[in-house]
């Protein structure tokens, strides 16, 4: 055996199968089709609350990522840029205020990042969506602040602002027509925070999303026709209204699928969004709280593991216990007939 | 949910086919200079060898014989001296067993085989005594020895014959060519089965990206009509894993194999067809189980259908297909997803090698899990794969039972389609073998 034989013979790979992988699927791509989708309710707040939604977009990203490198570097783990910080940070700065002052965007991203998620075990092992999490703690912090919306201006680069409700607030009025109402709340030509006020491009992003494979159509539907459905049924309730307004299909579409707080499985992920949906009618109609999104989805993320514990999916071939309990005498029976037939002499006789 | 709506449907994945092979005829390999027989070949206990260093044996004669009733004998595969009894580590289980070495004396002397002109009036026993004589086991990749497959214990009623001709791993093609140049073996195979288990009622299963098997056995169909008898060609739709045959049953008839049975239990039996083609020639020609279609795919220069006979190093088989393209550096015997990657180029193969595939090593590592669900989605088996890994990374072994590890068939669906490239069955397979452990123990 010569030289080139022996490393030839040495230099063999051995893994164990599959052999193959998926190169489609990645969670890098994942992230950056989700990044891509969010690109359209990020262009939207642009278009209706200025050139400075551009900027709360951009200092979160940016704070996201320095975060999520400096977590990385004290818990001495490799960082990688698989765009989860970017999906983050986007989210969180389009569900905030149009006018938040930017230090607010910082200590709110990394906190999302920094207590929310790294402090969890990083990507994959957080309970809270971050960005979620992240507009509880500024809207408990600085409430007033969180509470400052602007109605949607006329010139992209203007700074000035007309403060004004959002469609969900009690001293929202409107004097146009219902059907005029429905076309501005689905256009997003109403107050609200910077991503959520239009349906319309959050639908085009979403759908893009669902075709895509990247997310399940079972969150998103459930969740608003159970909004939908619960509105209907209460007395004096627009449904229309209920699902166009407030932040329902931003957090319907973006947040309630992330697969992180989200139940794996598709019953799970039945009673997940069903509750949300509850949620949501519970907290606009019967709390001191006009909109409920945030927290329906939040408080439903800290059920996911107990869902995740008892619904489970069904094996293959699984017999429930007392059908097996059942074939296994009819078995028995066949088998030897005779004790059977003892048996029931033994039950005339008593 | 998919199997509330039709109970037929089963999850699965599509990987790109790359059959490059299969319009290649099938080609007889070279006889070997030296083989190396591996005592353990198929499912069950050992075959004890009847041969010392120094015999002289001609080929197709038995050097081992069944070690038990779910066991099979082993024949040599070329005429020579038997050189040494070697321990040598077993290709398929990485278990260490016996092997007996034969030296080739190049002429390949056979031993007089006893041709049956007319097998149909025999007697089962004496078919079943033919098959269990020739060593034959199930040649998909189980290895379960047939003879064993054939007699259901009497309480058992099997009301259909499955022959599997899916192929549905990537690259292989010995099934597809040996069902296009071996159909009426094939057709008489499943006769003698159908004879033995006494049932009328087939289904011949072939994936639709194998057109033209479908259609030569349905030409063969035609002209063959046996009252009573109903075999139906089924062309099913391409899939992964389509070819197991827990979810074949399922697609072709609705049934689920209780947790931990066997197919027989709800009156099934399922061949492949390479096993029929190995009994057509045991009891048709008498001949042992000795050599097999071996495909020889990926990156060789030339890939081919090589019919080898078992204990040819995969070095040769390699070398007659033009040897490895640069770069290559896994062996991997057996198709893409379910293959047992070997550690040398001398490994001999088995009964149970379909093929050999040369591949380069480009998997990606593994991330954090991101709990998409992807791996449940796929799972032909309706497990919760991401739940093996996460319990066998805290070393809770235990708790792998309350997701019914045991029903895995591990065809590798949820770690091809995983986004964070989890080695999903090696986490499996390390949980397996925990569980065996701590069961031994007790």
């Amino acid at each position: 055996m010569n030289k080139d034989e022996i490393t030839k013979k040495i230099k063999l790979a051995v893994s164990s199968a599959p052999h193959i992988q998926n190169n489609k699927k990645s969670t890098k791509k994942t992230m950056f089709l989700v990044c891509f989708a969010l690109l359209f309710p990020t262009i939207g707040g642009i278009y209706y609350f200025g050139i400075y939604s551009l900027f709360v977009v951009v200092v979160s990203v940016l704070t996201a990522i320095i975060t999520e490198y400096s977590a990385k570097l004290l818990r001495k783990q490799e960082f990688k840029m698989d765009g989860s910080a970017i999906v983050t940070g986007m989210l969180i700065a389009l569900i905030l205020p149009p006018r938040i002052p930017l230090w607010v965007v910082v200590i709110g991203s990394a906190f999302a990042i920094a207590i929310i998620k790294e402090a969890f075990g990083g990507l994959g092992h957080n309970i809270f969506n971050p960005a979620l999490a992240a507009r509880a703690f500024l809207a408990v912090t600085f409430a007033g602040m969180m509470t400052r919306w602007i109605a949607p201006i006329t010139s992209i680069v203007s700074l000035d602002s007309v403060t004004t409700a959002t469609p969900l607030s009690e001293s929202f009025s409107y004097s146009g027509s219902t059907s005029e109402l429905y076309i501005n709340l689905l256009l997003g030509n109403t107050g609200g925070c910077i991503g959520e006020t239009s349906v319309l491009l959050i639908l085009i992003g979403g759908l893009l999303l669902l075709f895509l494979g990247v997310i399940k159509w079972r969150i998103p539907v459930i969740y608003i026709g159970t909004v939908f459905l619960l509105t209907w049924i209460i007395p004096s309730q627009d449904p229309l209204f209920h699902i166009l307004a407030g932040g329902l299909f931003l957090g319907a579409f973006f947040m309630a699928t992330d697969y992180v707080t989200a139940p794996m499985t598709a019953k799970g992920q039945f009673i997940f969004a069903f509750g949300a949906g509850v949620l949501v009618v519970m907290i606009r109609l019967y709390s001191s709280m006009p909109e409920g999104v945030a927290f329906s989805i939040l408080l439903m993320n800290a059920f996911t593991p107990l869902i995740d514990r008892y619904v489970r999916t069904k094996p293959y071939g699984f017999i429930p216990p007392d059908k097996k309990a059942f074939l296994k005498s009819k078995r028995k029976q066949k088998m030897n007939p005779k004790v059977n037939v003892a048996k029931e002499e033994k039950n005339d006789k008593e | 949910m998919v199997s509330i709506f039709d109970k037929y449907k089963s999850p699965g994945i599509h990987p790109s086919g790359n059959k490059i092979s299969c319009k290649k005829r099938i080609e007889k390999a070279s006889i070997p200079k030296q083989v190396i027989l591996p005592l353990s070949q198929h499912i069950g206990a050992p075959a004890k060898p009847i041969v010392k260093p120094g015999d002289k044996v001609k080929t197709c004669q038995k050097i081992a014989e069944a070690g038990s009733f779910v066991s099979a004998p082993i024949h040599a595969t070329i005429s020579g001296q038997v050189t040494k009894i070697i321990q040598s580590v077993s290709a398929v289980t990485s278990k260490i067993g016996n092997a007996v070495v034969i030296e080739s004396d190049e002429k390949d002397i056979w031993v007089k085989l006893k041709i049956e002109k007319n097998p149909m009036i025999l007697s089962n026993d004496v078919l079943l005594k033919k098959i269990q004589d020739a060593g034959i086991v199930g040649l998909g990749g189980a290895t379960f020895p047939t003879h064993v497959k054939l007699k259901p214990p009497p309480d058992k009623k099997i009301d259909t014959i499955i022959v599997n001709g899916c192929e549905c791993e990537p690259y292989i093609t010995s099934d597809h060519r040996l069902m296009l140049e071996h159909t009426n073996e094939i057709i008489k195979g499943l006769d003698i089965m159908m004879k033995i288990i006494g049932c009328n009622n087939a289904f011949i299963a072939i994936e639709n990206n194998k057109k033209d098997a479908i259609e030569k056995f349905q030409e063969a169909f035609k002209k063959i009509n046996i009252k009573n008898r109903k075999v139906f060609v089924k062309p099913l739709e391409t899939q992964y894993p389509m070819g197991a045959e827990k979810t074949l049953l399922k697609r072709i008839l609705g049934r689920e194999v209780p947790i931990g049975g066997l197919p027989m239990d709800v009156g099934v039996v399922v061949q492949n067809v390479s096993t029929l083609h190995a009994i057509y020639e045991a009891v048709y020609n008498g001949k042992p189980l000795i050599e097999r279609v071996v495909t020889v795919s990926g990156e060789v220069n030339e890939p081919k259908n090589l019919l080898a006979r078992f204990g040819s190093s995969s070095e040769s088989l390699i070398n007659q297909c033009g040897g490895t393209k640069p770069g290559a550096n896994m062996i991997i015997f057996g198709g893409p997803m379910m293959g047992i990657s070997q550690v040398s180029y001398e490994t001999p193969i088995q009964k149970g090698t379909n093929s050999i595939l040369i591949k380069k090593d480009d998997k990606q590592h593994e991330s954090n899990c991101i709990r998409c669900g992807s791996c449940i989605e796929t799972c032909p088996m309706g497990l919760m794969p991401l739940m093996y890994v996460a319990h066998v990374k805290k070393r809770m072994y235990s708790e792998l039972k309350e997701y019914y590890i045991e029903n895995c068939v591990e065809c590798g669906s949820c770690a091809y389609g995983c986004p964070a490239k989890i080695p999903i069955v090696q986490y499996i397979k390390t949980g397996k073998a925990e569980l065996q452990k701590m069961r031994a123990k007790k």
